[in-house]
C-alpha cells in the first residue's frame, strides 16, 4: 500500500521538526489527512504509529491523532464552490485520485459549469499539522 | 502545517546512482523521444535505468515506448512496472488516456506526490522527461533533486537555441549541474553549441522514428537511437 510511503515521510518530516525544535521528546503528532487522499485514518494512524516504534529515541510513545481535511474546490470559470460529493466521483476515478489527488482535474467537473479548470482549495495530502512535545 | 513529502525524495533515491533530467524549454523540439531512447539505449547496455515522465500535460513516454497493459504494483509504496527492461514510472497509469489539465502548482504537486510514493529500488540511471519550460515544476524538480544533471535538448531553430541559452543561464546560477546538449533535428549544418564543451552531439532529423514510434524494437533500429547511442557512449 502507497500510503506506507506517506507514513515514511510523515515520521521523517516529524523526526526534522523535533530536532529543529529541540524537543526531547514528542508527545503527540496531529495529522491533517485530506478527504481527496481517500485514506483510511485508522489504518494510517497504525502504520505511522509503527513506524515511530523503530523511530529516533525522542519520537517513540508519541501519540498520533488524525483530522479529517475535507476538501473544497472552486471553479476558476464560474467561481462556484463545492464539494467532492457535488462532483459526483465514481469508484474508479476515486482510486486515481487516490494515489495522486490532482487526477481531480482529470475525472472531475464544476457541478455548475461543467470545466475542468478548478482549484483544489483544501483537502489534498496529508500535513502534520502540529507536533506537541517538551524540551527537557 | 508542514507537507512531509519532500522529506523522503533522497531516501527513495538512496538506490539510484545518477539522475538525468531530460529538458529542453521549448515545445517540438523532441525531450520525449530523447529521454525514451535514452532509457531504451541504456537498458540494452545491461544498465538498471527507471524513466519517469514528469511531462504530465503531455505524457508520451508510454507511447513512443508501445506501453500499453503494464500497471505498478503496490508494496511500501507504488512499484513501477518493468517494461522493455526499463522501471517505468508515468501519469498516464492515472489519467486512462485522458487529458490532464493541470496549472503549475498543480504539476508540481503532483510531481512531488509521485516522487514521494514511488519505490525505484536499486539503479544505475533514473532518467526524468522534465515538465516542459522553466516553470514551477521545472524550478521545484531541481530543488528536490539537487544532484540531478541536466541534459538540455535544443534545435538548430533559432527560437530554441536563444530560449536555450537564456535557460542554461538560469540554471547555471542555481547551481544545476550540466551533463550536456543534444542537438535534436539536426540538419547537417554545424550547431551554435559545437564549440561548448558540453555538447554532446547532433542527431539529424529521422522521419524513421515516427514510424517506429510504439516499438521499441524498431526504434532502436533507427538512425535517431544510433546517433543518440554516441551520446550514450559518453555518460559511461
Amino acid at each position: 500500500m502507497h500510503e506506507w510511503a506517506l507514513a515514511e515521510a510523515v515520521v521523517t518530516s516529524a523526526t526534522e521538526t523535533a530536532r529543529q525544535q529541540k524537543l526531547s521528546a514528542v508527545d503527540e503528532i496531529v495529522l491533517n489527512v485530506g478527504e481527496l487522499q481517500s485514506i483510511d485514518n485508522e489504518m494510517f494512524a497504525e502504520l505511522v504509529l509503527g513506524q515511530l516504534s523503530s523511530a529516533a529515541a525522542e519520537l517513540r510513545g508519541a501519540k498520533v491523532r488524525i483530522v479529517k481535511g475535507e476538501a473544497a474546490f472552486e471553479c476558476q470559470a464560474c467561481k462556484k464552490e463545492f464539494s467532492e460529493k457535488d462532483a459526483k466521483v465514481g469508484e474508479e476515478e476515486r482510486e486515481a485520485i487516490h494515489f495522486v489527488p490532482e487526477m481531480a482535474h482529470v475525472y472531475m467537473r464544476c457541478p455548475a459549469c461543467g470545466s475542468p479548470d478548478f482549484s483544489i482549495v483544501r483537502g489534498r495530502g496529508v500535513f502534520i499539522q502540529e507536533i506537541t512535545g517538551r524540551h527537557d | 502545517m508542514i507537507d512531509p513529502r519532500s522529506s523522503v525524495i533522497e531516501k527513495r533515491l538512496a538506490g539510484v546512482k545518477r539522475v538525468i533530467a531530460v529538458t529542453g524549454w521549448k515545445g517540438g523540439i523532441g525531450k520525449s523521444s530523447i529521454a525514451s531512447v535514452l532509457a531504451l539505449l541504456l537498458a540494452r547496455k545491461g544498465r538498471r535505468v527507471a524513466l519517469l515522465d514528469l511531462d504530465f500535460t503531455g505524457a508520451s513516454d508510454h507511447i513512443i515506448l508501445g506501453i500499453r497493459d503494464a500497471h505498478y504494483t503496490e508494496e511500501t509504496g507504488i512499484n513501477p512496472p518493468l517494461v522493455c527492461g526499463i522501471t517505468f514510472m508515468s501519469m498516464s497509469f492515472f489519467s486512462h488516456g485522458r487529458a490532464v489539465p493541470l496549472r503549475g502548482g498543480d504539476v508540481s504537486q503532483a510531481a512531488l506526490e509521485l516522487l514521494a510514493v514511488t519505490q525505484w529500488g536499486e539503479q544505475d540511471f533514473l532518467v526524468v522527461d522534465m515538465p516542459p519550460g522553466i516553470g514551477d515544476a521545472a524550478l521545484d524538480m531541481v530543488r528536490w533533486i539537487k544532484r540531478a544533471e541536466l541534459l538540455a535538448v535544443t534545435t538548430p531553430a533559432v527560437l530554441s537555441v536563444e530560449t536555450l541559452k537564456r535557460s542554461l543561464a538560469l540554471f547555471e546560477r542555481l547551481n544545476v549541474p550540466l551533463l550536456g546538449i543534444v542537438e535534436n533535428l539536426g540538419t547537417g549544418a554545424p550547431s551554435p553549441f559545437s564549440h561548448r564543451a558540453k555538447f554532446l552531439g547532433s542527431i539529424q532529423r529521422d522521419p524513421g522514428l515516427e514510424t517506429a514510434t510504439g516499438q521499441p524494437e524498431q526504434i532502436l533500429c533507427t538512425r535517431f537511437a544510433e546517433e543518440l547511442g554516441k551520446v550514450v557512449a559518453m555518460l559511461g
